[in-house]
């Protein structure tokens, strides 16, 4: 993983005359496999392909036959769909949920394999690290949210509910550009971004860390600096196994809430 | 956000949901401070760049986070971890709306509290 990462240093090493070779954005750029007219096939795409395939195939091996005493593939796919429906569906919709179920089961664990590919070596890239992977789940998580609202509650009813409920009317006014901006520009913006952001974040920490150890290690002091590094780059790289997974489930959690709030409204 | 029934209850644990909540209501709360920040911002450059005061903008900025602030402060924080236990968190984060708040607008529907919230 560290040679693959380590590449775009090359020979260069603290003392030989050259500067650390910072990683930054370029790091996020691929050359493309393929191109048809402009539309580029790029690694990332690949890899979300990948993790569409790697989901698809999990439960279909473990559904395929169901069986009342599970296989080893059976127990995992109910546990994991158990998870998704214990931990993030029911403590916002309730029972009457469960029909949602397989839509979040699809969207926890898309997304978390598409985390999970910056660990994996040779992958070693986030795909939800590149914004433009992230618009369209929040395209469909906020198109579901608007269309249940509409669905359950009526136009008006639907409107009205958006009304913070309880506030005077002069406070109302001054409050309905903030509501207005909140409900249609940063609500799903802070979704997708946090998705995002932390992502990004996380692969250009890991990449820092493990381009620093190539770069400093030399047999003089520099060793002592590469093995700090190296020890940074691991907790990087286990503080992320973790990032993976909550990014996911926090992304899964605020759809179910908005759901939630889409089928029956609090007030 | 959406209401739980009683038996739907008993299917999950109080931390699972009360996770849920609380993920909910905190980027709730940011997207008030940023919205606030925009929206205000927003008009106070639109006036600015009519009369011709560039200062407006950041003073925009500055009232629609106070108000936001304000906002979030009166639906979410006030009177939080107030009353009995169960009048506080729990039901603010049903409603969205502090116990005292919710009290209020229960009282100007004519309905008892409990009943709105289903």
């Amino acid at each position: 993983m560290t040679g693959a990462i380590a590449a775009p240093a090359g020979g260069c090493h603290l003392f030989s005359g050259c500067g650390f070779p910072a990683p930054g954005l370029q790091d996020f750029e691929w050359k493309p496999f393929f191109s048809i007219g402009s539309f580029h096939f790029t690694k990332p795409m690949l890899l979300a392909i990948i993790s569409a395939i790697v989901v698809i195939a999990f439960f279909w091996a473990a559904f395929r036959k169901p069986k009342l005493i599970p296989g080893r593939t059976q127990s995992l796919g109910e546990m994991a769909i158990l998870g998704v429906r214990d931990q993030i569906l029911r403590p916002s919709l309730g029972r009457k949920g469960d029909s949602y179920l397989p839509f979040l089961v699809s969207l926890f664990f898309f997304i978390y394999i598409m985390n999970l590919m910056e660990l994996i070596p040779v992958f070693q890239f986030p795909v939800t690290s590149r914004i433009g992977f992230v618009w369209p789940m929040v395209f469909i998580v906020y198109f579901l949210y608007l269309y249940l609202g509409f669905k359950h509650q009526g136009g008006w009813g639907y409107i009205r509910n958006m009304i913070p409920p309880g506030v005077p009317a002069p406070v109302l006014i001054i409050l309905i550009p903030v509501e207005l901006l909140r409900f249609f520009v940063f609500q799903p913006f802070t979704l997708g971004v946090r998705l995002f952001g932390n992502m990004f974040a996380g692969h250009l920490l890991l990449t820092i860390f493990i381009l620093a150890t190539w770069y400093l290690l030399s047999f003089s002091v520099g060793l002592l600096y590469a093995a700090g590094s190296f020890a940074l780059a691991i907790f990087v790289f286990l503080l992320e196994t973790l990032v993976t997974l909550l990014q996911a489930f926090i992304f899964t959690t605020l759809t179910a809430t908005y759901i939630a709030s889409s089928v029956e409204p609090a007030h | 956000m959406g209401i739980v029934s009683a038996r739907d209850r008993r299917d999950t644990s109080d931390e699972a949901r009360s996770r849920a909540q609380g993920l909910n209501v905190g980027w709730t709360v940011f997207s008030y401070l940023l919205s606030g920040m925009a929206a205000y911002g927003l008009i106070g450059w639109l006036i600015g760049r009519a009369v011709h005061v560039s200062m407006l903008f950041p003073v925009g900025m500055l009232i629609g986070l106070a108000i936001s602030l304000g906002f979030v402060i009166w639906r979410y924080g006030r009177n939080a971890n107030a009353g009995d236990g169960k009048d506080g968190f729990d039901n603010d984060m049903k409603t969205g709306m502090s116990a005292a708040a919710s009290r209020r607008a229960s009282h100007r529907r004519g309905t008892p509290r409990e009943e709105t919230s289903r």
